[in-house]
């Protein structure tokens, strides 16, 4: 067996934590959503799919923590330690996607579950062919994944104070730039140009982002010591 | 005797501590060395620098003739358990077994199970449950079962008690005689292990201050007592580390070999030559060590 694949089933040692957790949860926000919709005449949409990926952001963060020390002091190197920690992410990226697509098609077909709630397929976001929809909920899902790895990474790489001073420096450049975009009034043209494109076309946005962070990762674990 | 590990002018550099400071060894292969020094000295830098889970300010370290940084040719042939190993919260003892196992070309897992049993601990148990004791255990089990070449113990049985600290012993050195390899162990408990060592490499403020054959180190210092009036004129040019009068009785410890002539002079003064344990050579080095570097043992 490839040693990447060997760090894949470290993390999966325990398969409820990365793979039946997020289910549990969203099945619970999806059920209650359920009961509340049945009681209302007017059809429900909710935003309570976004929890599977405030699930990842943080399994990004607390992976690395968890079992970093563990995988090099069993002689993994850090290469294949990134390597099998992106595949496991990824590996949850495509299992989630396809159950999320194949819910929102079932919700289509069955008439928004017969209770008029919307919930796994959202109007705009989820308005592309199936094949769409599968690729923009891998994307938002690695993307973060990858947000969540990079402050892991800082954390290993430069330790708790750079990190909060790299969060405090991204929260002054975007008050900075919200500010900016107040004064000189751009808010409609971003919102024009983001109303321009599909909820897929803009999921391919993040294709760059998350690289670029894909990178900083395996640098910055690279050079992290235990 | 093949050389397996050369480590050369290796120093570690935190902002205003040196921890390791110009070391150079070499290890060689199915040797038990035993590696020495108080807390603090820089035994645990060496041997995470030596696993590539630090780096080195500078020098130069090959392990089976490379250098372990991103090499996992010869980071699977290295096990180090130490002490402070962190194990994810949710794992239990067989979790961790489990993922070593993959991990080590060489592991033997009817001989993990075998350990299991004999320190008693429970398989299904999570490792952040238990004692600290049975923690060590865990990393004892996985240091014996992977069975790699190189084998690293970093103080491996805090915790344990003397009974699971002996059968510790004698399974590493009955799989050491069935399994040859070379074994570092990392530790204070001096006496207890010294009977097991071939080897000792003395670790002081970060210099390495004794790299010798067990052997050789035995017959560098010997304890002299008789009474004081005696005993003081044969100290006399001598490099003695400890003096403890009693009354008109004294003990003394001394460094350096003894010759014959030495020998029946002490004997002819009544005096009683007994030799030093190398625990008692090790405090007394490294108590002071402007004495060890005037007695020249490097």
């Amino acid at each position: 067996m490839n040693r990447s694949a060997k760090i894949i089933s470290l993390h999966l040692r325990n398969p409820f934590l990365l793979l039946a957790l997020p289910w549990v949860i969203v099945f619970s926000s999806f059920l209650i959503n359920l009961v509340i919709s049945g009681f209302l005449d007017e059809p429900l949409y909710t935003g309570g799919l976004a929890s599977i990926f405030i699930i990842i952001f943080v399994t990004g963060i607390t992976l690395v923590p968890q079992t970093f020390p563990l995988a090099l002091g069993l002689g993994a190197t850090r290469r294949e330690y990134y390597t099998g920690t992106v595949l496991t992410g990824l590996m949850m990226g495509v299992f989630s996607a396809v159950v999320i697509t194949l819910l929102g098609w079932l919700e289509q077909v069955s008439g928004s579950w017969g209770t008029g709630l919307h919930f796994f397929h959202l109007p705009y976001v989820h308005d592309g062919s199936l094949l769409e929809q599968l690729i923009l909920s891998i994307l938002l899902f690695m993307f973060f994944f990858f947000c969540g790895l990079t402050i892991a990474a800082i954390y290993r790489g430069f330790g708790r104070a750079s990190l909060l001073i790299t969060l405090l420096g991204a929260l002054l450049i975007g008050t900075l730039l919200s500010f900016f975009i107040t004064q000189y009034g751009w808010w409609m043209d971003i919102f024009g140009w983001f109303a321009r494109y599909t909820a897929f076309e803009l999921s391919l946005w993040t294709l760059p982002l998350s690289l670029v962070m894909a990178l900083m990762c395996y640098v910055l674990i690279r050079r992290s010591v235990v | 005797m093949t050389t397996i590990v050369e480590v050369k002018g290796l120093t570690k550099q935190y902002k205003d501590v040196t921890a390791v400071n110009n070391v150079s060894f070499t290890l060689e292969e199915h040797k038990i060395y035993g590696l020495l020094g108080r807390n603090g000295a820089g035994k645990t830098t060496v041997m995470h620098m030596l696993t590539a889970q630090a780096f080195a300010t500078s020098g130069d370290i090959r392990v089976f003739g490379e250098h372990p940084f991103e090499n996992s040719r010869v980071l699977s042939q290295i096990c180090f358990v130490k002490e402070s190993q962190r194990y994810p919260d949710v794992f239990r003892v067989c979790d961790a077994l489990a993922v070593a196992a993959s991990m080590y070309p060489q592991w033997d897992a009817a001989f993990a199970n075998d350990l299991l049993d004999r320190f008693a601990l429970p398989p299904k148990r999570n490792i952040k449950k238990l004692s600290r004791g049975m923690l060590s255990a865990v990393g004892i089990i996985i240091g014996l079962a992977s069975r790699a070449p190189l084998t690293i113990f970093d103080e491996p049985y805090l915790g344990l008690d003397a009974v699971a600290r002996e059968m510790f012993y004698e399974l590493l050195l009955e799989d050491y005689a069935a399994h040859p390899r070379t074994i570092v162990l990392s530790t204070h408990l001096i006496d207890e292990v010294s009977r097991m060592l071939e080897h000792v490499l003395v670790i002081d403020k970060g210099q390495l201050i004794i790299n010798e054959d067990t052997d050789t180190l035995r017959s560098y210092a010997y304890t002299l007592a008789g009474p004081a009036a005696k005993v003081e004129p044969f100290l006399e040019g001598r490099q003695v580390t400890r003096r403890e009068p009693l009354g008109s009785f004294m003990t003394a410890s001394v460094i350096g070999e003894l010759s014959r002539a030495d020998r029946e002079k002490a004997q002819a003064e009544g005096l009683e030559l007994l030799p030093v344990s190398l625990q008692q050579l090790i405090v007394q080095l490294t108590h002071n060590q402007g004495s060890s570097k005037e007695a020249g043992i490097r």
